[in-house]
């Protein structure tokens, strides 16, 4: 049997939905709103971060101009510092050439000359001529070559031409090799 | 219906921000970057613009002098001429292109390195480690050989070779050979000559450097080089300003007096 209320009803069913319909507009609306204000911040955020990224290029090219202007103080300065640097290597080489030979000057003593001296930088090679007064003094420089002390300090060592004049001078040629050596 | 358009103005919007956020982020981390080498190029102005307070760059024209960016050969002159007369001995026979192809300190090199070489090896087969020498590498100089002969007291000429090796430009001895007149040993008193053979150094390397690059640094072992050329002898070389000498204006007679036609 029908309802004789059915408009009623219908009635009561259309307001509910419509109060249902309000308060998913309005939920919808404020939301809406929420996030129109968050765009509207985000935006404002990137006008501010765009500025701020136009100042730094702003600086950035004013810096360039004050360095740019600095150009022959800045080309004299890295000459100076890369000639340091060469400077250091070969200074490093020298000094290799020079220690041994100072060391071989006070190691044999007073009795012992060196006369000659042959030297490649680039194969790191020392050779050098002794003269030494008589067979007790070049017993001694065998002896000092073949010490501890001498076999540490340098990689190679090698006598070779050894001779004797008229008068009893012995000449010996020692070669060294300097440089820094590393075991594998 | 309002729910669906409700939704779909959600999605819009939300995805509208998530656009704007993701591109906000982006210029962030671009703003960082570029922060970053800012800070960089102020440190490098600042830098630049302050150099001349830097202690180590006040040894600029030291340096230079060590190792010229030219050939120093008049420089060479001038440091031989001042150091063999600070020691009193004389220097001879200066020549640039050293004599043969195989001069005798070249002879006595080659059959030193020979001789090394053979005993390595004999050495090696013995030995089970292999040892490994590094090389030196040369680069960014270049040398030029010079050759010549001193003569003086052996003590002065000891001195002399001893001296030459700490003066501008940067000089090394690559030979030497003592000429000894008689066969006893020498004496500091005897009077020698030393052929020597040297190497004086100047620069040749290519520098290369951009505008926003950092300035280089001085470490320390730039430091120990700038402290050692400070004890190093400068010589002064004289430079000619002006022309000196001649006096003769006329060198061709053109200034004659007028030959009159009834004079000849």
């Amino acid at each position: 049997m029908m309802d004789i209320n059915f408009v009623r009803n219908r009635i009561k069913t259309l307001t509910k939905l419509a109060q249902g319909d309000k308060k998913i507009f309005n939920i919808a609306g404020v939301t809406t709103a929420v996030f129109l204000v968050i765009l509207v911040g985000i935006f404002g955020l990137r006008f501010y971060l765009i500025s701020q990224l136009s100042k730094i290029e702003n600086s950035k090219q004013s810096l360039l101009a004050r360095i740019k202007s600095q150009e022959n103080t800045e080309k004299s300065f890295v000459i100076f510092v890369d000639k340091l640097r060469v400077l250091s290597g070969v200074f490093a080489e020298r000094k290799d050439k020079q220690d041994a030979i100072s060391y071989f000057s006070q190691v044999f003593g007073s009795d012992v000359v060196i006369d000659r001296i042959a030297y490649d930088a680039s194969s790191q090679f020392l050779a050098f001529g002794v003269m030494a007064a008589d067979v007790f003094t070049l017993e001694n420089v065998f002896e000092t070559l073949a010490s501890e002390q001498s076999v540490q300090k340098f990689s190679s060592l090698t006598k070779s031409n050894l001779q004797r004049n008229s008068k009893g001078i012995y000449q010996m040629q020692i070669t060294v090799v300097l440089g820094k050596e590393t075991a594998e | 219906m309002a729910v669906a358009s409700g939704l779909l103005c959600l999605i819009i919007v939300f995805s509208g921000i998530i656009s704007q956020i993701n591109a906000a982020l982006d210029l962030n981390r671009e703003i960082i970057t570029k922060q970053q080498k800012l800070n960089l190029l102020r440190q490098k102005a600042t830098d630049l613009e302050n150099l001349d307070a830097q202690g180590a760059y006040a040894s600029v024209d030291l340096v230079n002098k060590i190792l010229p960016s030219k050939k120093p050969l008049l420089e060479l002159l001038a440091a031989l001429n001042a150091v063999a007369s600070k020691d009193g001995v004389m220097f001879t026979n200066l020549s640039l292109s050293p004599g043969a192809i195989a001069s005798e300190s070249t002879q006595f090199l080659d059959s030193a390195k020979s001789n090394a070489k053979s005993n390595a090896k004999s050495n090696a087969k013995s030995n089970a480690k292999e040892k490994k020498v590094t090389s030196v590498s040369g680069k960014g100089h270049n040398s030029l050989d010079v050759e010549l002969e001193v003569s003086g007291v052996f003590s002065q000429v000891q001195k002399f070779i001893s001296d030459i090796e700490k003066v501008a430009p940067l000089i090394t001895i690559k030979s030497l050979s003592l000429d000894i007149k008689s066969d006893d040993i020498i004496r500091p008193t005897d009077q020698v000559s030393a052929q020597l053979i040297v190497s004086v150094y100047f620069f040749t390397q290519t520098v290369e450097a951009a505008l926003e690059s950092p300035l280089p640094n001085i470490g320390s072992k730039e430091q120990v080089i700038i402290a050692e050329i400070n004890n190093y002898y400068y010589p002064s070389i004289e430079i000619q300003q002006q022309i000196i000498g001649g006096n003769l204006e006329d060198l061709f007679g053109l200034d004659m007096p007028e030959i009159k036609t009834g004079e000849l």
